[in-house]
């Protein structure tokens, strides 16, 4: 089993924060407070998008046709994700 | 990734070109029909029957009234949001309309332009027969279709600019009503 990765709070559902990490060879552990970078803060489904966008080379026809949706469906999907990203970018700020 | 969208919205579903192709063709066998049934499409909304055509007439009314909304519709869409595609509102004007084409069966015979001819001659007379009540039934009818036709062009416009709030409804039926009195008047003057 492939557990996902938690992005909110399952109590309040306020973003996490990473505050252990630790390296697998030498079991060094660090602990700290460090923010998630913003492609983790996405949900599950925005991350898959934005992988398949790449691998499209950021062809949004190709991505429809691939996806059996309509090309405007598409680039209201990619529309609604940059205004996510550029509201998790001005929390950040 | 699978992509969560509204099946029913072939908006969401169907590609541009296959929209565009089902636009066309509904649009040549609508006008076809029409001029088989004597409808005139004189306005973004309106149908008529009259009791002589010329068999290009439907064909010129339908590739004016999709125009004009289509370009009214644009306008207001690239207000909204500037990323509109013209075919993608061009498509839903073409698809809407497919919605005003079954009214066109009504005419088998001349039957309602006969039955309207009769109501129009002594409105003051109308007597509450079999024939007012068809014609009622046929009124609401098509209001019905013309709800729908609404309720899908919209969902069209919806998906073209991606404008989720609730002043879009408002501002695309207004642009509906700006598009419909610009078409009686280029109807009645310039076609």
């Amino acid at each position: 089993m492939n557990p996902k990765f938690p992005i909110q709070c399952p109590s309040c559902e306020d973003t996490l924060t990473v505050v252990q990490l630790k390296c697998d060879n030498c079991n060094t552990q660090i602990s700290g407070q460090y923010s998630l970078p913003i492609l983790l803060k996405l949900s599950k489904e925005d991350q898959e998008f934005i992988l398949a966008f790449l691998l499209a080379s950021g062809s949004l026809k190709e991505m429809a046709k691939q996806m059996k949706v309509s090309y405007p469906t598409m680039r209201n999907y990619l529309d609604d994700l940059i205004q996510k990203i550029q509201k998790l970018n001005a929390d950040e700020n | 990734m699978q992509m969560k969208i509204n099946e029913w919205n072939v908006f969401e579903r169907l590609s541009t070109q296959k929209l565009l192709s089902i636009g066309i063709v509904g649009t040549v066998i609508g006008s076809a029909l029409a001029v088989f049934f004597m409808g005139r499409f004189d306005g973004v909304l309106d149908l008529h029957f009259v009791n002589e055509i010329e068999w290009y007439q439907p064909f010129v009314d339908n590739f004016f009234a999709i125009l004009i909304l289509s370009i009214c519709l644009f306008f207001t869409a690239k207000l909204l949001n500037s990323k509109t595609r013209f075919i993608d509102i061009l498509n839903s004007v073409l698809i809407g309309r497919f919605l005003i084409y079954p009214l066109l069966f009504a005419n088998v015979n001349g039957f309602i332009s006969e039955l309207s001819e009769k109501a129009i001659a002594d409105p003051m007379n109308i007597e509450i027969d079999s024939d007012t009540i068809l014609l009622i039934v046929f009124g609401l009818f098509s209001l019905a279709l013309l709800f729908v036709f609404f309720c899908v062009v919209y969902a069209g416009f919806r998906v073209a600019t991606n404008y989720k709030k609730w002043q879009g409804l408002l501002y695309f039926c207004l642009t509906v009503i700006v598009a419909e009195l610009l078409s009686l008047f280029l109807f009645t003057y310039f076609l």
